[in-house]
C-alpha cells in the first residue's frame, strides 16, 4: 500500500489502482479536504438538525453545520483517555458532545465508507446509525454503530450514490475513517473484501 | 415454563394474577391504548414482578414472563407471600426495542392448572439532533407552584404600576411549560413519586422511590426501576449530585437514588447512598441535614434504628435483588459509622458552613450533613447572620450554609468529573413551611430557592452545555395571593394584640358586634383586595445580604391556603418555626377552618394543581406546552443522549 501525507492526519491511501481517503487525525484536526481521491472538496463539521426556516416556521428537518459550535476537534488519547473512552494511544475525532457532519461540494458515490470507534463502552445502549444523505437532503442509507461494542468498526454494505452529506451520532470517539469513491468507469474497483482491510488494518490504533 | 402455553387454551385457570408490573392500563382495565402508563429507556432497567393467586391449599409452582411472546431471558423467582400470594419477579430487565411491548406473566399451580395475564409498557428512544447536554441540573422547589413564585417575586424583586421592577432568576429561563403531577395511586402525589418521576420517568405510589408498588410488606423488595444516575453512570460516566435543605433521607433527595416503598426508612436509605449510588450513580455530592442517620446508634445525635421494618428502618434486600442489580444485599447495622465510611471511600466530609467552604482544592467528592435533621430555614439562618436573637434550632446549628451557598460547592466540585453531571437542588422548606402555613418563612425560602437558580444559571453561562430544569414536586397548600394588608405593620401588632378580648377564643363570629374581634380586626379590618390591594412593598438592599430586610412590612402582601388546615392567623412573621397553626397567632383571635385536627391532617395539603415548569441551558428547547411529569425524564434524556438544537 503506498500512502502519501497530504495534510494533518489526512492520507490517501493506495490499493491496487484505487485511491482511498483515509483520516486517521493522528497529527492533529481534519476540517476540510480537497478534490482528491473524491472528486470534490468536503468539510468535516460539528452538526445540528435544522428545524425550522428563517421565520421560525417548521420545516422538514435536515442537517446543517452548527453556526454556534466550537470549532471541530481532534481529541488527543490522553484526553479519550480522561474522559473514559480508552485505552486510547492515538488522538481521534470527537464527536462525544455532538454529531459530526461531513458535507461534500458535489456529490460522490462511496464503494466504501468506514469508521473505527473508541474502545470504550460508554455510548447509547441501543444501536445509532451513521446516516448518509443526497443533494436534496434525503436519507439515502445507514450503517448501524454499536457504541457500546469497544472498537467497533462500522462499515457500509452496498455502494452509496449520490452522497453529499453524512452524519456520524454523538457520545463517541471515531477514527481511522476510510472513505473509497466508486473508481472511474475503466479503473479496477477496490473489492469490499479489501476495503474493509484497509479498514482493518487500522482498527485498534486507538488500543 | 413457555411450554404452558400450548395448554392455556385447553385449563381453566383458578389461580389469578392479581397484579402485573410494570403497571399498565392493559393488565387493569384491558386497555393496550395509549397512554403507556409505564415507559422506560432503550436500555434502562426495571423489574418484572407479578402476584399470583393461587386456590386453596395449592402452591404456584413456576412462572415465566414473555415479552411480546418471546421468553425473557433471566432467574424468575416465585417467593410465597403469605396466605394465597406469590410474588414472582425477574429483576433488571431491559430492552432496546423502541415501541410498545406486551408484558405476559404466565404461572402454573402444583394441580397444573396455569394463569396468564397481559400487561404493556413502552420502550422510548432518542434520535441524534444536535449538541448534548453535558450537565443537567434539576432545581425542585417542593411544593413551588405559581402563586410561590409570584409571591417571592412580589417580596423580593418588587412589583410597581403592574410590573414587576425584576425578574425572578427563575423567570429569565427562556422555556415554559405545565407539568401534571398525580401518581400512580392518586391525584394528589407526595414528594416520592411527584420527584422520582424525574429521576426514573415512571409514576409509583404515594410514599414510594424508584419502585413500583408490590403486595409485600418488605420495604426494599419492590420492583425497581433504574434511575437517570444510574443509568448515566454506566452509559456516559456522568456523576450524581443531590443537594437538599431537608433531611437527606426526605423523599425528594431520596427519590434520586434509592429504591424503597417507604420514603421515611432513612437508615436504609442513608446506608443505600453509599452502598449502592456512590458505585451504581457515581454520587459524588451529597449536602443537606440528616445527620442522624449516619451518627452510629448509642452516640448523641444518632437516629439510626435498629430494625427493617420500623419507621426509620434499614435495609437489607433480597439475594435475588441483589445478584440481578448487582448491588449488595445491605445489613441491620444501627451501629454502623455511615459518616466514617464515606469518608474510607474517599468523600470530604464538612459538618458546617465553614469546613463546607474549606474543603481542599480538587475535591471530587463531599459529604456535608449541617445538621441532624432538616435544616433550618432561611429566614431563621438568615436572621442568626445578622446577629438577631436565634429561633428554631439555629442556636444548636448555627453555621448552616445557605442553599445558595450548597450549590455553589456542588457545582464546583461536580465540575471535576470531566463527563459531567447529574445535580438536583431541592429547596425543601417552600413545601414543609408552606404546608405550615408559614407565609413569611415559605416566601423566604422560595427566595433563598431562586438565590440558587441565579448560580445556576450563572454556572450554564460559563458552561453553555448545561440544562437547567425550574420547577416542583407538586403544589402545596392552595396558595394565593389574596391582597395586601391596609395597615401599617405597626397597626398590625396592635391588631393582632387586641384580636381576641372579646373573650371567646376560636370563636370564628363570637361576640357579634364586638368591635375588637378577631374577625374585625383581623380580616374585614386588614385585607386589601382588588384595587386596595395595591403593591406592596418590601426593603431589599437594606440587609446588603440578598434578603429581604423584614418580611413584616408595612402593608404587607396577604396570602390564603386553598388547602389548609385549622389555623389562627394574625398575618405577622412567626417567632418560631414549626408550631401547629392551631395553637399560635391565638390572641388575634381570628381562627380559619381548615382541614380538622387530630386526623392524621394538621397542616395545609398537597394539591393537585399542576404545576410550572421552567427550562433553559442546552435542550431547554425540547421542552413546552403542558405535559405529564414523568415526561421530563425522557426529554432531559433526549438532551443527554440525542441532544438538541
Amino acid at each position: 500500500m503506498k500512502s502519501t501525507l497530504l495534510a494533518a492526519g489526512l492520507l490517501l491511501a493506495t490499493l491496487g489502482t484505487s485511491q482511498a481517503l483515509v483520516l486517521s487525525f493522528d497529527s492533529g484536526v481534519v476540517t476540510a479536504g480537497t478534490g482528491e481521491p473524491l472528486g470534490t472538496t468536503f468539510t468535516i463539521e460539528y452538526a445540528v438538525l435544522e428545524t425550522v426556516d428563517v421565520n421560525g416556521d417548521p420545516v422538514v428537518p435536515y442537517w446543517i453545520a452548527d453556526p454556534t459550535a466550537s470549532p471541530l476537534a481532534a481529541a488527543s488519547a490522553a484526553y479519550i483517555n480522561a474522559m473514559g473512552y480508552g485505552p486510547a494511544t492515538t488522538s481521534a475525532l470527537d464527536a462525544e458532545a455532538q454529531p459530526i457532519l461531513f458535507t461534500f461540494a458535489s456529490p460522490v458515490d462511496l464503494a466504501v465508507f468506514s469508521a473505527t470507534l473508541d474502545n470504550s463502552g460508554f455510548g447509547n445502549l441501543a444501536d445509532e446509525f451513521i446516516t448518509f444523505y443526497d443533494a436534496s437532503d434525503t436519507l439515502i442509507a445507514s450503517i448501524r454503530v454499536s457504541q457500546g461494542t469497544p472498537g467497533f468498526v462500522a462499515t457500509n454494505s452496498g455502494v452509496l450514490t449520490g452522497v453529499t452529506k453524512v452524519v456520524l451520532p454523538t457520545t463517541a470517539f471515531y477514527d481511522d475513517m476510510v472513505l473509497l469513491p466508486v473508481p472511474e468507469p475503466g479503473m479496477p474497483m477496490l473489492g469490499a473484501a479489501g476495503a474493509l482491510g484497509l479498514a482493518m488494518m487500522r482498527r485498534r490504533k486507538l488500543a | 415454563m413457555i411450554g404452558m402455553l400450548a395448554g392455556l387454551s385447553n385449563s381453566v385457570a383458578a389461580p389469578a394474577v392479581t397484579r402485573l408490573n410494570p403497571p399498565s392500563a392493559l393488565f387493569t382495565f384491558g386497555d393496550a391504548t395509549p397512554p403507556y402508563i409505564s415507559r422506560f429507556m432503550v436500555g434502562q432497567r426495571f423489574d418484572l414482578q407479578a402476584t399470583v393467586k393461587a386456590d386453596a391449599g395449592k402452591v404456584i409452582t413456576g412462572a415465566a414472563f414473555t415479552v411480546d411472546g418471546s421468553p425473557v431471558t433471566g432467574t424468575t423467582t416465585v417467593t410465597s407471600i403469605g396466605g394465597d400470594r406469590y410474588n414472582v419477579v425477574l429483576r433488571a430487565y431491559s430492552s432496546v426495542a423502541v415501541g410498545a411491548r406486551t408484558l405476559t406473566v404466565l404461572a402454573q399451580q402444583d394441580d397444573g392448572l396455569t394463569v396468564a395475564a397481559s400487561g404493556n409498557f413502552e420502550i422510548v428512544g432518542t434520535t441524534v439532533q444536535g449538541r448534548k447536554a453535558k450537565n443537567v441540573i434539576y432545581l425542585i422547589g417542593d411544593g413551588m407552584s405559581l402563586a410561590h413564585r409570584t409571591a417571592a417575586r412580589i417580596v423580593s424583586k418588587g412589583i410597581a404600576q403592574g410590573k414587576a421592577i425584576e425578574p425572578l432568576a427563575m423567570d429569565t429561563l427562556p422555556v415554559t411549560a405545565i407539568l401534571n403531577t398525580p401518581s400512580l395511586n392518586s391525584i394528589i402525589t407526595d414528594s416520592a413519586p411527584g420527584a422520582a418521576c424525574y429521576s426514573n420517568g415512571n409514576k409509583s405510589n404515594n410514599g414510594q422511590e424508584g419502585v413500583f408498588p408490590d403486595d409485600t410488606t418488605d420495604k426494599w423488595d419492590n420492583p425497581r426501576v433504574e434511575h437517570m444516575g444510574n443509568y448515566l453512570a454506566r452509559t456516559q460516566g456522568k456523576a450524581l449530585g443531590i443537594v437538599t435543605t431537608a433531611d437527606v433521607e426526605d423523599a425528594t433527595p431520596g427519590s434520586f437514588s434509592a429504591h424503597t416503598q417507604d420514603r421515611g426508612a432513612g437508615t436504609g436509605i442513608c446506608d443505600m447512598y453509599l452502598d449502592e449510588a456512590v458505585a451504581k450513580h457515581n454520587l459524588r455530592v451529597l449536602l443537606g441535614g440528616g445527620r442522624k442517620w449516619f451518627i452510629p446508634k448509642g452516640q448523641p445525635g444518632s437516629g439510626r434504628i435498629d430494625s427493617l421494618t420500623a419507621s426509620g428502618a434499614d435495609y437489607v434486600v433480597p439475594a435475588e435483588l441483589a445478584t440481578g442489580w448487582g448491588v449488595p444485599t445491605g445489613a441491620q447495622d444501627p451501629g454502623r459509622d455511615l459518616i466514617a465510611d464515606f469518608v474510607t471511600a474517599g468523600f470530604v466530609y464538612a459538618a458546617d458552613g465553614t469546613a463546607m467552604a474549606a474543603i481542599p482544592a480538587g475535591t471530587t467528592k463531599l459529604l456535608g450533613l449541617f445538621h441532624t435533621g432538616n435544616m433550618d430555614v432561611s429566614l431563621d439562618k438568615i436572621a442568626e447572620r445578622r446577629g438577631q436573637p436565634a429561633v428554631g434550632t439555629v442556636a444548636t446549628f448555627p453555621d448552616q450554609p445557605l442553599l445558595e451557598e450548597m450549590t455553589d460547592k456542588a457545582l464546583e466540585v461536580l465540575n471535576r468529573n470531566a463527563q459531567g453531571f447529574v445535580l438536583m437542588v431541592e429547596g425543601a422548606s417552600i413545601d414543609k413551611q408552606a404546608h405550615n402555613m408559614d407565609t413569611e418563612r415559605f416566601v423566604q425560602d422560595t427566595i433563598e430557592f431562586d438565590r440558587s437558580v441565579a448560580r445556576c444559571i450563572a454556572f450554564q453561562n460559563a458552561n453553555p452545555d448545561t440544562l437547567i430544569i425550574v420547577t416542583a414536586d407538586h403544589e402545596c397548600a392552595g396558595v394565593a395571593i389574596i391582597g395586601s394588608s391596609n395597615v401599617t405593620n405597626a397597626q398590625l401588632v396592635t391588631r393582632a394584640a387586641l384580636g381576641g378580648t372579646d373573650g371567646v377564643a376560636g370563636a370564628i363570629n363570637g361576640a357579634a358586634g364586638v368591635a375588637t374581634d378577631g374577625q374585625t380586626q383581623l380580616r374585614s379590618g386588614v385585607v386589601n383586595t382588588y384595587d386596595s390591594a395595591a403593591f406592596p412593598v418590601y426593603d431589599n438592599t437594606t440587609s446588603g445580604d440578598g434578603y429581604p430586610v423584614t418580611m413584616d412590612a408595612d402593608r404587607k402582601m396577604l396570602i390564603g391556603y386553598g388547602a389548609n388546615g385549622d389555623r389562627y392567623e394574625d398575618w405577622l412573621q412567626n417567632v418560631q418555626p414549626n408550631v401547629n397553626p392551631a395553637v399560635r397567632d391565638t390572641a388575634g383571635d381570628f381562627f380559619i377552618a381548615g382541614q380538622a385536627t387530630g386526623a392524621g391532617v394538621q397542616s395545609a395539603v398537597h394539591t393537585a394543581a399542576d404545576i410550572p415548569m421552567s427550562a433553559g441551558g442546552r435542550g431547554s428547547s425540547l421542552f413546552g406546552g403542558t405535559m405529564d411529569n414523568t415526561s421530563v425524564f425522557f426529554k432531559v434524556m433526549q438532551a443527554v443522549i440525542g441532544g438538541a438544537k
